[in-house]
């Protein structure tokens, strides 16, 4: 891991000072297992110390201790998502929150829960879900993804297109800052406005603003039932005017998929189409989808189990597995067959095959680059990734890298420049985390 | 005070008419929709541009004076009252729609815009702007965007800022800066979320990119009718349970009840305790079901009779009489004060108890209209501002209430904002670590205190007491 040479502390990091700190303190939180160490190596850099604590008040302490120091902390979850950002600029602590699993309330006549953020995004289904109701967010891999995950990495799945993303359910947070005090915003009703609304500065943020150690969400019901519609079109041109006509009909989609290979193996461009709602609804707008296909497309009507299943394998497909480059682009949902038209074009001209699988009805374009056989010169990921975001960029999106092979990932531009808002950017981290101990460099621009 | 220099300097930027300040038509800036507290600008600035915009916060800063954006005045709690901040910048010039995007669900307006004319724009598409506050048609979508307001149909499909894709933002040095965008996910700290109900503290918001959502395509409103409000407060906590969400469910008391019957005739029972209007939205197929369900919910909670609206038109009639409610209150007294608390929709019942509890100590009459669904209770306070001693008590009761709501587990504003009025009540909720953070934040976008000050934080020091109706309101 190469730190900046001009950033390099002046003094070597303290750790055993810090070990000294934890033992002096009244209850000392557990250090992680070896296998801990492996699980929480960010882009192969091993953490310098693991931590475990088991209360809000041990975070603070560790915080503390870590924030006089000077040193690093890293805050994880179960480790499944670390890939995304950079590898942090220096030695690391990795402060685990799988021990802060407690489901703290449930209102069900409320439609609240508020959860402790190691617990899982599927131990926190289970819970809603004895109720009939569930957190509608459904992150790749929801049984290794902690809630602090699902905030800090801003994960989503195929139903951001009816239910909006963690932002829009996150109606409170508590939050350890750097120098171990812990601080609220938000509250436990849903509908609140006293205050900023400091939650959604927290999502996305990778674990750079703060540690989150509880987050109070809305909660939906769960549909009566649920049902899929799968049509598989010749081209993307023509999967596009289908998803226009859905955009247009009377249709209260769940979720808006296109799936594709590149290049083209006959497959054809995959458009899933969830349902979900009252029984009733749900069989009336699956005829009415029937309608909007094309003479030649083939329509697959899948109901509740195959329903599901079908999503479940959208949802997770792109973070199964190491993906040799993964892609998030986002433009207008109008412009996604032209930035899948790029990507054709791209992979046809340097020889790379390429899954996409889009959020279609958001503009969200998951991209995952397969290992070349023989990459040539024009191959080098580094090019491939500044050609694709400048596609994105002309078409008024923006591209990030959300994974990426060791041997590549050093060299790429993750989260792109022309970032507007940098320098107000830059102050929130400053003023947040002045000593810059929270997840220095991960984040855009390397932002510590 | 405003020197002559820099008079001169804000209309070489917005033109002569741009600037107002003559004390006859500055007394119209006195206040919002929060009467209890007045006082006016030494001049109010209207820009009609984001540079003219920029250019009068760069004249402000270079001479370090404190100024208030506004936008059309509907605020509820004193949002946009001038307090320390001679100069007000009011965005109502700024009122176009600039874009129009039907496939991308998106349009794009000056913060001046009113509410309501986003929704008539895209109607044509069968598309339109989901958050509806009562006063939509109003409100600016700036204050709207300040303010992260509400409105009735937010219960289903969220409050401004599940709606807001992206703002310009001129900071109080006159920088301007765009937050989100037209896409999703930009990368980055979402600032954009965080500047949404900021209450005008971080800067003057001049465009907004919004999200535009389909027109159901079915609608089935109805009436229950109930003897009591603790009756309608169960059927509610009912309702949320029983899984079905409405697009809105609304309860007006007895009070209200009859002086919206008085003014609008759509024939309210008028010897109703309280009467609830649920709205269900959604494809045809599902709405008779789910509207059977409701009917079950509200009968077994006691209602002694449920009326559909036939048609557009009684639907249309009914909504008119919930969100004229507030002026229909016109008749009943010379003044009101609405407060916005929220509960869990469960502990419903027990404080619509306590505010009849609380009117009846402090001799006071209070009405009650709100979005019940989400817990968010709008007692109405009457009183007259002649009379000294009702008004002191008027201010009195409605914290009161507001520590109620706070002890059964819930806020003190659910759409209406902190602003002037509630900065005393902050501590209740909040620590002073809690609330260190927020202003840590506020100083990254407003370092020196300029923009809308002595707002939202109890720690500018300033106690909101009001002694008097009338007075011009102090620091």
């Amino acid at each position: 891991m190469a730190a900046r040479p001009e950033q390099e502390a002046p003094t070597a990091p303290d750790w055993s000072g810090f070990d000294e700190d934890l033992r002096q303190s009244p209850d000392v939180p557990a250090a992680g297992t070896a296998a801990d160490f492996a699980r929480f190596a960010i882009d192969g850099v091993r953490p310098e110390r693991v931590v475990c604590p088991a209360s809000v008040p041990q975070v603070s302490r560790i915080m503390a201790a870590a924030h006089s120091r000077g040193l690093a902390v890293v805050p994880v979850g179960f480790g499944a998502h670390l890939g995304l950002g950079a590898a942090p600029c220096r030695p690391f602590l990795a402060l685990s929150l799988a021990s802060l699993d407690a489901l703290v309330e449930h209102q069900p006549a409320n439609m609240t829960l508020t959860a402790q953020t190691g617990m899982s995004v599927t131990a926190v289904q289970a819970a809603a879900a004895g109720s009939g109701q569930w957190l509608p967010v459904d992150p790749p891999l929801p049984a290794a993804t902690s809630v602090g995950g699902l905030i800090g990495a801003n994960l989503s799945g195929p139903s951001r297109f009816s239910q909006g993303t963690v932002r829009d359910l996150l109606i409170g947070v508590t939050v350890v800052r750097a120098d171990g005090s812990v601080a609220r915003s938000g509250g436990r009703v849903v509908k609140n406005v006293a205050g900023y609304d400091l939650g959604k500065l927290y999502c996305g943020s990778l674990g750079t603003l703060g540690v989150i150690v509880e987050a109070t969400f809305k909660l939906r019901t769960s549909p009566e039932a649920r049902a899929a519609v799968r049509m598989t079109c010749g081209d993307v041109a023509r999967a596009q005017a289908l998803l226009e006509r859905i955009l247009k009909a009377p249709l209260e989609p769940s979720c808006i998929e296109l799936v594709t290979r590149l290049p083209a193996d006959g497959s054809g461009c995959v458009v899933v189409v969830g349902l979900a709602g009252a029984t009733e609804d749900v069989a009336a707008q699956s005829a009415t989808l029937t309608a909007l296909a094309e003479a030649g497309d083939r329509i697959e009507h899948l109901a509740e189990d195959e329903a599901h299943a079908a999503i479940v394998e959208l949802r997770d497909s792109r973070a199964v597995g190491e993906a040799f480059l993964g892609l998030k682009v986002s433009v207008l949902p109008t412009r996604v067959s032209a930035f899948v038209a790029a990507l054709e074009g791209e992979g046809r001209t340097v020889g790379l095959a390429m899954a996409v699988q889009a959020h279609a009805g958001n503009g969200i374009i998951h991209v995952r680059v397969e290992r070349p056989d023989d990459p040539g010169p024009q191959a080098s990921a580094r090019a491939v990734v500044d050609r694709l975001r400048r596609e994105a960029a002309r078409l008024g999106g923006t591209l990030v890298v959300e994974q990426a092979a060791p041997e590549i990932k050093p060299g790429l531009d993750l989260w792109g420049g022309g970032i507007e808002a940098l320098p107000l950017m830059k102050r929130i981290k400053q003023t947040l985390d002045p000593k810059g101990i929270l997840s220095p460099g991960r984040f855009v621009d390397g932002i510590e | 005070m405003i020197t002559e220099g820099l008079q001169s300097s804000l209309r070489n930027v917005v033109g002569g008419d741009g600037v107002v300040s003559h004390a006859t038509e500055l007394s119209v800036y006195d206040c919002d929709g929060y009467t209890l507290e007045k006082s006016i600008p030494d001049v109010v600035v209207l820009p009609r541009s984001t540079d003219e915009v920029a250019a009068v916060l760069k004249l402000l800063n270079a001479e370090g004076v404190p100024f208030v954006p506004r936008g059309t005045g509907t605020g509820l709690s004193g949002g946009c009252l001038p307090l320390g901040a001679p100069v007000m910048v009011s965005l109502t010039r700024m009122n176009r729609i600039l874009e129009l995007d039907p496939a991308n669900r998106r349009a794009v307006v000056e913060s001046g815009v009113i509410n309501a004319w986003v929704s008539r724009a895209a109607r044509p598409h069968g598309l339109h702007y989901v958050p509806d506050p009562s006063s939509q048609m109003a409100c600016s979508i700036g204050g709207n965007v300040a303010e992260n307001s509400g409105g009735p149909h937010t219960l289903k499909y969220g409050v401004t800022t599940n709606h807001v894709l992206g703002v310009t933002l001129v900071l109080p040095d006159g920088e301007v800066v765009h937050l989100g965008g037209m896409t999703e996910d930009t990368p980055g700290y979402d600032l954009l979320g965080v500047t949404v109900g900021s209450e005008g503290t971080f800067g003057i918001v001049t465009e907004a990119i919004l999200r535009l959502c389909p027109l159901p395509q079915g609608y089935k409103t109805l009436l229950a009718i109930f003897d009591s409000v603790a009756d309608g407060s169960a059927a509610v906590a009912g309702i949320v349970a029983s899984g079905v969400v409405p697009a809105a469910l609304e309860m007006l008391d007895r009070l209200i009840i009859q002086a919206v019957e008085d003014a609008f005739h759509f024939g309210f029972p008028r010897d109703a305790g309280a009467v609830l209007i649920v709205e269900l939205d959604g494809p045809e197929a599902g709405l008779d079901g789910a509207a059977a369900r409701i009917r079950e919910v509200c009968e077994a909670n006691g209602a002694t009779g449920i009326r559909v609206a036939r048609d557009d038109a009684e639907r249309e009639a009914l909504w008119k009489c919930r969100k004229r409610a507030f002026g229909a209150l016109g008749r009943l007294a010379p003044n009101y004060c609405c407060q916005d608390g929220v509960v869990p929709p469960n502990r419903l019942p027990e404080i619509m108890q306590r505010i009849e509890a609380i009117g009846d100590a402090y001799d006071l009459r209070i009405g009650n209209v709100f979005h019940a669904g989400d817990g968010n209770i709008h007692p109405i306070l009457l009183y007259d501002e002649r009379d000294r001693d009702e008004t002191e008590r008027v201010v009195a009761a409605g914290r009161e209430i507001l520590r109620e709501c706070v002890a059964l587990g819930g806020s003190l504003t659910g759409e209406h904002g902190i602003g002037v009025e509630k900065v005393a009540l902050m501590p209740l909720i909040f620590t002073p670590d809690d609330l260190s953070v927020m202003e840590d934040v506020r100083a990254v976008f407003d370092p020196e205190d300029r923009c809308n000050p002595n707002k939202i934080f109890p720690s500018t020091g300033r106690q909101v007491e009001v002694r008097a109706p009338r007075r011009q309101a102090a620091m």
